[in-house]
């Protein structure tokens, strides 16, 4: 007898076998290709090699370019965690009137302020400031973009930590500044942490705030790199770059990973994109 | 109107039995309720005559059709659930014709069902409303009317009371009941209260386990308890239970448990020696002022004041014992009394708990 | 009492506001005055620029590549963020809310995967899976003998807004499943004992009672939909600017052309559509509290 709940029906089920492979399908070429001794764009899982990651390791660009995605995403990361931090402690304890309404306005200015729509300002703010093609310049345009959802999310944990622990410091004598070096910073930790990796997460996919302000392949992160691999060069070099890609993927896993295991899916909602 | 039967029912989840092998026949017009502590697989039995689970093996018929796998749209019964399941974000006429919107009734018969129920219900004011400016009780009448409107053929209840308070909740009994009895439609009712089942049902099944302990009327269920955990679950104090055993002395049979004793008339056919548990009733046990020296002697625990009645907690060594009586002048903590009791009350379990028949005094 | 004094309060809060003040605030501001100007990559005017008034604006209105734009972004939201992400999204969340087979973790974890994965690695999966001499997609067309297309010449279009389904969709239903979840089971059951079709169990109870949810859904969705760049790595902008999407555009005139006055102009205009969606969203939020 079939029962007349949705998702038992024949057709029904038919889509969704459908739309699974439709999601699944395009995943399977970084999975085969990374191992493939003879890497093309087709999916094959012949004799399983890692001649792709050694040449990986020969390969200069991709090197200078991890190196510079790792200073990229943690620079970002630091700024983001320090500044953020004192904001939000700054923000949560203070009560000025209006405090709510910055929020406001800052969160509005970041979701409206994309890369997209404020590429030219960026490129034209940086280059006056003869950042183009620096390291820093990069780093404080992803700062900017991210703090404020950054102190949002901080100052919503601040606001938990019970002021008894700062007035406990301040009769011992503390300065503000040791205030939340020893106090507020450690008990954010939770919520720092958080706000870290999805910084060093976020910065570290992005391409078109690299690919518009950085001019030199000395400076290039991954995501440049994997691009002008595949788009520059005669003949792409498709075992490279797929096992680079790989490479590249996985500590975006292991970041998401871990935090929809500790903190659900609602967290990155809104962090993400 | 129709009979209900379930016909050695079976129900798995995963490796967590939840109905094994039970039998009961529900008579046309009945208002039957099915009790038990949670997990019992009361709820689970509910489900099943709903459709919403289908049982692993054996039949469930209404009226003269086996339903045991037909969609829950087609077995005319309708459910009434703890939270109502009122929608939000319909009226309170909406909520109460949605039943007929879903069964294509004509939009003339709507309004005039509708109307007849909500007047029978007195919620003519409401109709217009949202569930949310409704109170608890309204809220569940509303329920009940949508179950109404759709002239079922049973009526299914869970726990429909427990989302009340206490005082609404007497209330609300004796209006389901008699909006049973008025439209004759067999009922089935699911609650962990003992004593929503005394008060309301024509006749209880305990459930415990997955199996049903006793199908029975309340007053039997109450005199005759079938074994210690009927006899624990139903009153409104658990009845005392004391495992000892039965000794010979002299003529007598004495039935003890350490220092608790309490002597047997010879002729309720029990052997000497034969290990058992004594149920005696709260409202039962009595005592008074220890002035002779009897035998089974107790010392005063705990009183407990309760308006016109007072409960008095008593131990005998290990043995503790209930007492429900009259108020008068509550005894002192800590004083020694003697035991009395109303012998025609007790109840004697076997071994494995199952009531000894015939052994009455 | 006050924890922190005024100056402490200020002095903590100063560093981060300046950041986002310099970095995010003052760019958005001043792109209105730069799209005055005729403010150029290279050249005497990246220097000196002169102003020139609504000169860049009247020429964007004139400009049919500006048209173009405009009309495939509207395309490209409407049928990879609307009809692709938020339906598709609302539709797995409703189907899978009950189902129990290995579908569902699969299905749910090859979406998130999709959307997760950084974009220029996405972009080439799909240069991949589309390619049309070794692509799986035309491989396996070819084994019911059809094709092979060639997906990113032929069909660009079509390709970067399924590509933009499949990067997003996650999002919408791990939204809509999270709402779905809110509603308590008996609301369905006891329009399954009613004999409620499944399509009326979505209509009359699902849809109404997650309908904030798919407001706020549609409206993000269109946001970021409209902003995203990631169809460049697939197609950049081509073949014959079928597939230029007005993030393409703005990089095109700025940066191949070096017509940053230009491309100024065209980016205030983003903003205000960007403006525009985030007072939808604003405006439905207080309704909702109301």
């Amino acid at each position: 007898m079939m029962r007349t709940r949705y998702g038992t029906r024949p057709f029904i089920l038919a889509a969704l076998v459908l739309i699974g492979v439709f999601f699944l399908l395009p995943l399977l070429w970084l999975v085969s290709t990374p191992f493939s001794a003879e890497p093309t764009l087709a999916v094959k899982f012949s004799q399983p090699s890692l001649g792709n990651f050694l040449k990986i390791a020969a390969n200069r660009t991709a090197l200078i370019a991890f190196k510079n995605s790792l200073i990229l995403s943690g620079g970002a990361m630091i700024l983001v965690v320090v500044l953020g931090s004192l904001a939000a402690y700054s923000l949560s304890r203070a009560n000025f009137s209006g405090k709510q309404a910055i929020l406001s306005v800052l969160l509005l200015f970041s979701s409206v302020v994309t890369g997209v729509a404020a590429m030219v300002p960026i490129y034209t703010l940086n280059s006056r400031l003869h950042l183009i093609d620096t390291h820093i310049g990069v780093i404080l345009i992803f700062a900017a973009g991210f703090l404020p959802t950054a102190i949002f999310i901080l100052k919503d944990f601040m606001d938990r930590i019970p002021r008894a622990y700062e007035e406990a410091a301040l009769v011992d004598g503390s300065s503000p500044v040791q205030l939340f070096r020893y106090v507020a910073f450690p008990l954010a930790r939770q919520g720092l942490a958080v706000i870290a990796v999805l910084t060093f997460v976020n910065t570290w996919s992005n391409f078109l705030v690299p690919f518009v302000l950085i001019r030199s392949n000395e400076k290039i992160p991954i995501a440049v790199a994997i691009y002008q691999f595949f788009s520059e060069v005669g003949i792409p070099r498709i075992g490279v770059i797929s096992a680079y890609s790989l490479l590249y993927t996985l500590p975006v896993l292991v970041i998401y990973f871990w935090i929809s295991r500790r903190y659900g899916f609602g967290f990155f909602g809104g962090i993400k994109g | 109107m129709a009979k209900l039967v379930f016909k050695d029912i079976h129900k798995q989840f995963g490796n967590h039995t939840a109905l094994e092998g039970i039998s009961v026949e529900i008579a046309e017009g009945e208002f039957f309720t099915l009790l038990g502590p949670s997990g019992c697989g009361k709820t689970t039995m509910l489900r099943l005559i709903a459709g919403l689970e289908t049982a692993d093996k054996g039949e469930i018929w209404i009226g003269d059709r086996d339903v045991t796998y037909l969609p829950p749209g087609q077995r005319k019964v309708a459910m009434v659930f703890q939270n109502y399941a009122l929608y939000p974000h319909m009226t309170v006429a909406e909520n109460i014709s949605y039943p007929l919107v879903i069964k294509k009734t004509p939009g003339g018969r709507i309004q005039e069902k509708v109307k007849s129920v909500a007047e029978r219900l007195s919620l003519k004011g409401l109709l217009q409303r949202m569930p949310s400016q409704l109170s608890g009780g309204q809220q569940q009448r509303v329920a009940v009317a949508r179950a109404m409107v759709q002239d079922p053929l049973v009526y299914l209840f869970d726990e429909p009371l427990s989302n009340l308070d206490a005082k609404l909740r007497q209330e609300a009994r004796r209006f389901l009941k008699r909006i049973q009895k008025e439209t004759g439609i067999t009922a089935v009712y699911v609650t962990h209260d003992q004593t929503e089942a005394m008060a309301m049902s024509d006749r209880v099944a305990v459930l415990k386990d997955g199996r049903l302990i006793q199908v029975a009327s309340p007053e039997t269920i109450y005199t005759e308890p079938a074994d210690v955990f009927v006899a624990g679950f139903v009153g409104s104090l658990p009845m005392n239970l004391i495992e000892g055993k039965l000794e010979k002395e002299g003529r007598d049979l004495r039935f003890s448990a350490g220092e608790f004793s309490v002597g047997i008339d010879e002729n309720i056919g029990l052997a000497n020696g034969a290990k058992l548990t004594l149920g005696i009733r709260p409202e039962q046990v009595f005592f008074e002022p220890d002035s002779d020296g009897g035998r089974t002697r107790a010392v005063i625990d705990d009183v407990e004041q309760l308006g016109s009645e007072m409960t008095v907690s008593l131990s005998i060594g290990e043995v503790i014992l209930l007492s429900r009586i009259p108020k008068s002048r509550p005894p002192k903590t800590g004083e020694r009394v003697k035991l009395r009791f109303d012998k025609s009350g007790f109840h004697f379990f076997d071994e494995c708990g199952n009531r000894i028949a015939g052994a009455k005094i | 009492m006050n924890v922190l004094s005024r100056r402490a309060t200020a002095g903590f809060l100063f560093p981060g506001l300046a950041v986002i003040a310099i970095f995010m605030v003052f760019p958005a501001v001043w792109v209105l005055y730069l799209g005055l100007t005729d403010e150029s990559l290279t050249g005497i005017k990246s220097v000196m620029p002169s102003f020139v008034g609504l000169g860049n604006f009247g020429r964007i209105f004139q400009d049919r590549f500006f048209y173009n734009a405009l009309k495939l972004s509207f395309i490209f939201v409407a049928a990879s963020g609307w009809i692709g992400q938020v339906a598709l999204g609302l539709f797995l969340a409703v189907v899978l809310h009950k189902e129990r087979s290995w579908l569902k973790p699969v299905l749910k974890a090859a979406a998130i995967l999709a959307w997760i994965i950084p974009e220029v690695v996405v972009a080439y999966l799909w240069i991949a899976f589309l390619d049309r001499d070794f692509g799986l997609l035309n491989t396996l067309l070819g084994l019911v003998h059809l094709g092979p297309v060639n997906w990113l010449y032929d069909h660009a279009l079509f390709s970067i807004i399924l590509f933009n389904t499949w990067r997003g969709t996650a999002f919408s239903m791990l939204l809509f499943t999270a709402a779905i979840e809110t509603i308590p089971p008996s609301y369905l059951e006891t329009a399954q004992v009613l004999g409620a079709s499944a399509w009326r169990q979505f209509k009359d109870i699902i849809l109404p009672m997650i309908r904030p949810v798919l407001l706020t859904d549609t409206i993000l969705i269109t946001l970021w939909t409209f902003n995203v760049f990631t169809p460049f790595l697939l197609t950049q902008g081509g073949p014959a600017f079928s597939t230029e999407i007005l993030p393409v555009y703005v990089y095109r005139t700025s940066f191949q052309y070096f017509k940053l006055g230009h491309g100024a102009a065209v980016s205030t205009i983003l903003l205000l559509i960007n403006l525009g969606f985030a007072a939808v969203y604003l405006y439905a939020q207080r309704r909702r509290r109301a």
